[in-house]
C-alpha cells in the first residue's frame, strides 16, 4: 500500500537529511568487495516529486486527478474507473495474472502499478508513451479495456457542475478537454509514491530497521545475483527494456522497433517497491511467486537472440536466494490507506 | 630552436588534432549520452563509444535519418555517417532515457 504525497515538499527530511550512511566495506562471494557506504548512498530516497513544466503540480490538479481516477464514468460502462485494475488496496495494481478489461475480457498482460511513475520515462509495459499525459487516455479509449469514447467523456464530464467548476479551478481558461483530463490523471499518478519501508530506514542509519541477512540480500542484489544492473536506485529500476528469457509469445517493445532483434520479447524494468505485495509476476502474471522470479534468473532465462546481454545463470546458492528475497521484503511500505473521493452527481 | 621547444609544439599539435577528432566522439556511459547534443556536418562521421558497463542498442528513426547500431557491448564503439540535413533524435532501445540530438548542417 502507498499513499499520496504532496509535491514540492521534502518527505520527513528530518529522516531523510539527517541520514547517517554506516560505512564499511563488505566481501561477497563472486562480486569482490564492496563499498557499502557509496552502495547505500545511490538508493538514498528523493526529496521531492518532479512534475513537467507544462503541468505543474497544484492541489487542484491532484484533487481532481483523483476523482477522475476513481470514476467509473471514464469508462464506456459506467462500471471500471482506472482504480477497477490499479487498485490502491492491492499496492495500485489488480492481483491478477492478467488484467480483466471491458465486459470481464482477459487482456493480454498483468495490470502494472502505477506507484512511483513520476519518475517513469517511457510508459505501458512496452513504453509506447512517452509521458504520463500521453499514456493516461490509452486504456480509457482502448476498446478491449475502458472502452470510452473519449468525445463522450468529455462531453460527460461537462454536464456535470461540480467537474466543470474543478476544471475551471485546476485549469483555468482551458476546460473540459481530454488533454486537461489527461493532465489532472497523470498530476494524481505522479502523487502515488511508496511509502518509507524498513530499507529507507536502514539506508537512512538505523541498523537494526532490516536483519543481517536482509542486508546479505542487499549486497547479493548488487553483486553476485545481478538484480542491480536494471533494478538500481531508490525506484529500484532504470526504466530499461529487456528480454529477460521468460516464456512468452508477446511481441513486448518489438511491437514499437521491430528490426532491433533485443526489442523482442522485450519489457519495461517495473520498480521493486512493495513488491511482494503485488504477485503475480511478469508482464504475463505466469510467476506466482517472487521465488519463483529469483528461480528464473537465477536459471538464466530462455537463451534466444533477443535475451538480454545482462541476463545469464548466476549460480546462487538456496542460501543466496533465502537473503535476496528476504531483501526485497525490505522494500514494502506501511502506509495509511486511501481516502476515495466523493464524486459529482 | 631548442629541441625540446619543438618537441612541445609537436605535442601541442597533437593534442589539438586529438581534440578535434573527440568532437565527434559520443561516449555512452552510466547508462547516458556524455552530450545531450551534437552540431556537426552533412557528411560528417560520430563514433559513438559504449563506455559503460552494460550494453546498448542505438538508433534513429528520424525520416530521412533512421540507422540502427548493433548491440554495443562494454568497450565497442560505431561509427555512423551522417549523409542528409536535419536534426536526428538518437536513443538507446534499451534505455529510452538516453537521448541525444544531432544537427546536421548542410
Amino acid at each position: 500500500m502507498s499513499r499520496s504525497r504532496r509535491a514540492g515538499r521534502p518527505w520527513r527530511p528530518g529522516v531523510l537529511l539527517a541520514a547517517v550512511l554506516v560505512g564499511g566495506v563488505a566481501g561477497v562471494a563472486g562480486g569482490g568487495a564492496v563499498d557499502l557506504a557509496e552502495l547505500k548512498h545511490a538508493y538514498r530516497r528523493p526529496v521531492t516529486i518532479p512534475f513537467p513544466a507544462d503541468n505543474a503540480y497544484t492541489p487542484d490538479r491532484e484533487r481532481l486527478g483523483a476523482m477522475l481516477f476513481f470514476d467509473p464514468r471514464l469508462s464506456g460502462s459506467g462500471a471500471m474507473s482506472c482504480a477497477t485494475c490499479h487498485n490502491p488496496g492491492l499496492a495500485w495494481g489488480d492481483g491478477l495474472p492478467q488484467a480483466l478489461g471491458h465486459a470481464m475480457q482477459k487482456l493480454s498482460r498483468r495490470t502494472p502499478t502505477i506507484l512511483n511513475q513520476a519518475w517513469g520515462g517511457a510508459f505501458f509495459w512496452d513504453g509506447r508513451a512517452a509521458s504520463l499525459e500521453a499514456q493516461a487516455l490509452g486504456p480509457i479509449s482502448a476498446p478491449q479495456e475502458m472502452n470510452q469514447d473519449p468525445a463522450r467523456l468529455v462531453a460527460t464530464l461537462r454536464t456535470l457542475d461540480g467537474y466543470r467548476t474543478r476544471f475551471e479551478i485546476a485549469y483555468p481558461g482551458e476546460g473540459v478537454t481530454t488533454a486537461t483530463i489527461a493532465k489532472a490523471l497523470a498530476t494524481f499518478e505522479r502523487t502515488v509514491v511508496s511509502g518509507i519501508a524498513p530499507f529507507d530506514a536502514w539506508v537512512a542509519g538505523s541498523e537494526t530497521a532490516i536483519s543481517e541477512q536482509a542486508k546479505r540480500g542487499f549486497l547479493l542484489f548488487n553483486t553476485k545475483a545481478r538484480c542491480a544492473v536494471c533494478h538500481r536506485g531508490w525506484n529500484f529500476t532504470d526504466g530499461s527494456f529487456h528480454d529477460i528469457g521468460h516464456h512468452t509469445s508477446d511481441p513486448g517493445r518489438a511491437a514499437l522497433l521491430p528490426s532491433l532483434v533485443l526489442m523482442k520479447h522485450a519489457f519495461k524494468t517495473p520498480t521493486l517497491r512493495n513488491v511482494d505485495r503485488r504477485a503475480p509476476y511478469m508482464h504475463n502474471g505466469t510467476l506466482a511467486t517472487l521465488r519463483d522470479v529469483v528461480e528464473l534468473y537465477d536459471r538464466g532465462g530462455i537463451d534466444r537472440p533477443s535475451r538480454s546481454r545482462e541476463i545469464r545463470p548466476l549460480g546462487l546458492t538456496t542460501e543466496e536466494k533465502d537473503a535476496v528475497l528476504t531483501f526485497l521484503k525490505t522494500l514494502t511500505s506501511l502506509d495509511p490507506p486511501v481516502t476515495m473521493p466523493e464524486l459529482p452527481r | 630552436m631548442t629541441f625540446s621547444r619543438l618537441l612541445a609544439i609537436v605535442a601541442l599539435l597533437g593534442l589539438a588534432s586529438a581534440a578535434a577528432a573527440a568532437d565527434l566522439r559520443v561516449v555512452q556511459r552510466d547508462k547516458k549520452f556524455l552530450v545531450n547534443r551534437l552540431d556537426i556536418r552533412v557528411g560528417d562521421t560520430v563514433r559513438f563509444v559504449n563506455d559503460d558497463e552494460v550494453s546498448h542498442n542505438l538508433y534513429s528513426v528520424t525520416p530521412g535519418m533512421q540507422f540502427e547500431v548493433r548491440i554495443q557491448q562494454p568497450g565497442q564503439s560505431d561509427k555512423v555517417t551522417f549523409k542528409n540535413a536535419g536534426v536526428a533524435l538518437v536513443q538507446c532501445a534499451i534505455h529510452p532515457q538516453m537521448s541525444l540530438r544531432v544537427s546536421v548542417a548542410p
